[in-house]
């Protein structure tokens, strides 16, 4: 699965990135049942990978937290037996996260009102939430992506 | 506590204890997040219903997700609504972090140990 920048822009939101300065980043993704269960291993793998790119501590708590607070909304709205599908992009002083899930319907899903999204925005650098319609063959998916800096 | 497979995650520890006829002591330990904040919701509103005051010891707490938070956050309306106490103790980095970051600190009132927040319930 590919994720591309400019389709996770919320409207007339983040700046485009300036293809010039792209660094080459470590790309992991996790594709799990979209299941609460599944939530502490995906939290425990942010965590490690924040720690491993020396993240200073509460940035590691921050990125653990954002990225528990974010499956769990997609866990909630996911369709039957749909799959999550959480994925890491580490760059120097960065990490970016793109999860994303299928539902029923896209209409309504997006859970930006929510407590959950309020916590998600205090904890991250960078978030967004996209709805993509179902397409021929393919369910409609709710992706939320986030970016979180070293350090503060 | 009911999950959704059958693959143990929930990893909580929760510990009730009466420290006389109107106050009690939940000792938290382990991970809160969605799969175990409903059982922290639970305990807490079951003790908050049976004593004026409730002291939650989150020292040992290794994880606080926004669910445990939320449900911290319920309990606490619910003690200023019942006119009953609840009073946290956390000297848990993780925990700490989480309030701090999510700007709820200020939400809730807190106490160094246990011994002071049920002494100072008491004055209250």
């Amino acid at each position: 699965m590919t994720y591309v920048d400019s389709d996770c822009a919320p409207p007339g939101g983040a700046e485009p990135v300036d293809p010039g300065r792209e660094e080459v980043g470590l790309f992991f993704e996790l594709r799990t049942t979209a299941s609460t269960s599944a939530i502490p291993t995906i939290r425990t793998v942010a965590a490690d990978l924040a720690a491993r790119a020396d993240f200073d501590l509460d940035s590691i708590d921050d990125l653990r937290m954002a990225v528990d607070d974010l499956c769990a909304m997609l866990a909630r709205i996911a369709a039957d037996n749909a799959m999550l599908s959480c994925a890491f992009t580490i760059r120097p002083e960065r990490i970016e996260v793109a999860a994303e899930v299928e539902v029923d319907d896209v209409q309504d899903r997006l859970p930006t009102g929510s407590f959950g999204w309020r916590v998600l925005e205090c904890l991250a650098n960078e978030v967004s939430a996209v709805a993509v319609p179902a397409e021929p063959g393919r369910a409609g998916r709710v992706r939320v992506t986030l970016m979180k800096d070293a350090g503060r | 506590m009911p999950v959704d497979s059958e693959f143990p995650v929930d990893i909580i520890g929760l510990r009730v204890a009466e420290h006389g006829p109107d106050a009690r002591v939940v000792t938290v330990t382990g991970e809160v997040d969605s799969l175990t904040a409903p059982a922290l919701a639970s305990v807490l509103q079951e003790q908050l219903s049976a004593a004026r005051v409730v002291v939650v010891d989150l020292d040992g707490v290794d994880f606080l997700g926004s669910a445990g938070l939320s449900a911290l956050f319920v309990c606490n309306e619910l003690a200023t609504r019942e006119r009953r106490v609840l009073r946290l103790v956390c000297h848990s980095r993780v925990a700490n972090r989480a309030m701090e970051a999510t700007e709820l600190r200020d939400q809730f009132t807190f106490a160094d140990t246990v011994t002071d927040a049920l002494t100072n319930s008491c004055d209250g």
